[in-house]
């Protein structure tokens, strides 16, 4: 984005460190692999995260169960090196006092 | 209401067969799809001067290539718009404020894919600024995207994988119908659940059907279609809206409620162009990628309250013989994806009354809808 979506200003745009902590407002569990690279790793889930910060994060959501509800699951941003040379790949994971275990 | 609305019509709507494997370009399959709206409206081809299609990953051809083809003269409208099913309502409200002003006489509006035998688009990895970011968690896939918005719905409403089923398993019984349908086998609800998840809550059966294919309508004034041999399809309202875009489509980073969709946008100016209310259609045909955007269409435009939509589908309130027939071609579900052109034309011939054994009796107003997530657009289509 070369200036903010909200109000069209751009110059004004910094970057901000997140906590990293959001909750999860919805979430896909990913059986086909869309890219053959990721065949591997089906099925998967994919969550759109509401980050503390206001803004929507989408990653991959990793320790739960492929069934579960995770609406609103509370969860926190671990990022994992990507393979073969792509971008970090952005993982959720449970808050550790959410886990419940 | 808007001013051209009421005077501008859909003369005819034509079609190639759908197959799997046509065998044929996308330039001879819009040809041919062109050619057949031309022949039914009893049209003549040197009267025609605009034409308009729109494409997705460079799957189509352009128009003024289609123009060719066909052997129109010198054009003097043309539009090629690179998105997807947001487009069939709004070219035929674009190609009618094109005729209505003057800039055109009439518009062929059009789309042609080998979608099943070439670029199939429910399978692509998505292009686009931000993908890189989405490539790496494997969010690439449009069922994936469309199953995100049906979850959030699910999780708003309640709705179940039942009721996303129940709208397969409706629009499978108008395919068994419908001669041009590529799936016309009924639909079990054991057979839904057996299916393979493609992205959860998305099944198999909740997403459209590949095809290769054409439709196309023709566009023009409501005083030149009096001329024409078909009862004159009457543009009586549209609308469009995109809401909270991101830099790509699919992204919807600021597409903040998930569970509703464009129509829950746009439905207040759509209605309003009209001057008609839900209450008034007779059939709807709603753009059905998935089956959840069903349901929230029927919402979004207000046929339903809140939540409401699953148990109108499950009760038979869509199905020929209910309040509100919709999809009665089967849909892009079952009928085939010709990306909602042929959701456009299911609504034409609905309102010809030449639907044959699904023709919904004494159809005179029908809406169609065009998009699947935040953005998209709609029409109502009247006989006089």
């Amino acid at each position: 984005m070369p200036s903010c979506p909200n109000c069209g200003r751009s110059g004004t745009l910094s970057d901000t460190a997140s906590t990293g902590r959001g909750r999860i407002y919805s979430w896909v569990v990913a059986h086909y692999p869309f890219d053959e690279a990721q065949k591997d790793e089906v099925p998967f889930v994919i969550g759109a995260v509401d980050l503390e910060e206001g803004v929507r994060a989408f990653g991959r959501i990793w320790h739960v169960d492929l069934d579960a509800d995770l609406s609103e699951l509370p969860v926190v941003a671990r990022p994992v090196p990507g393979r073969e040379g792509r971008l970090p790949m952005l993982v959720f994971v449970p808050q550790p006092e959410s886990s419940g275990q | 209401m808007t001013a051209f609305h009421g005077r501008t019509v859909i003369a005819a709507a034509g079609c190639t067969t759908l197959t799997v494997n046509s065998g044929l370009s996308v330039l001879d399959l819009a040809t041919r799809a062109c050619r057949d709206a031309i022949s039914r409206a009893g049209a003549d081809v040197g009267e025609i001067d605009g034409i308009s299609t729109f494409s997705m990953y460079g799957d189509s051809v352009p128009p003024e290539s289609v123009a060719a083809a066909l052997g129109m003269g010198e054009l003097s409208y043309v539009m090629d718009y690179q998105s997807g099913g947001t487009m069939p309502s709004f070219l035929v409200a674009n190609a009618a404020m094109a005729v209505f002003t003057g800039m055109a006489r009439s518009v062929l509006v059009f789309r042609a894919l080998n979608g099943r035998s070439g670029i199939r688009i429910g399978r692509t990895s998505q292009g686009g600024a931000a993908l890189a970011y989405r490539h790496s968690i494997g969010y690439t896939g449009w069922p994936q995207v469309m199953a995100m918005l049906a979850r959030r719905y699910m999780v708003e409403t309640g709705a179940t994988e039942e009721c996303l089923a129940a709208v397969a398993i409706a629009q499978r019984e108008y395919a068994a119908l419908n001669e041009r349908a590529i799936k016309r086998d009924l639909l079990t609800m054991d057979e839904y659940f057996a299916s393979p998840y493609i992205a959860a809550p998305y099944r198999k059966h909740d997403c459209t059907t590949e095809v290769d294919g054409a439709h196309a309508v023709l566009v023009t004034t409501l005083d030149r279609a009096r001329d024409l041999r078909l009862r004159p399809v009457i543009i009586s309202g549209s609308a469009w809206t995109t809401t909270g875009y991101d830099v790509e489509g699919g992204g919807l980073h600021h597409y903040r409620d998930m569970s509703r969709n464009y129509t829950s946008h746009l439905a207040p100016r759509l209605w309003g162009s009209g001057g008609l209310s839900p209450s008034d259609v007779d059939v709807a045909e709603l753009y059905d990628c998935f089956t959840g955007n069903v349901l929230m269409s029927l919402e979004g435009l207000g046929f339903c309250g809140r939540g409401e939509a699953g148990d109108f589908v499950k009760d038979g309130h869509t199905r020929l013989t209910g309040s509100l027939p919709v999809n009665t071609h089967g849909g892009l579900l079952s009928e085939g994806y010709v990306h909602g052109m042929n959701t456009v034309s299911e609504a034409v011939w609905q309102l010809q009354a030449s639907a044959g054994h699904r023709q919904v009796e004494g159809a005179r107003i029908a809406v169609v809808t065009s998009g699947s997530s935040n953005a998209g657009s709609a029409l109502i289509l009247t006989s006089e």
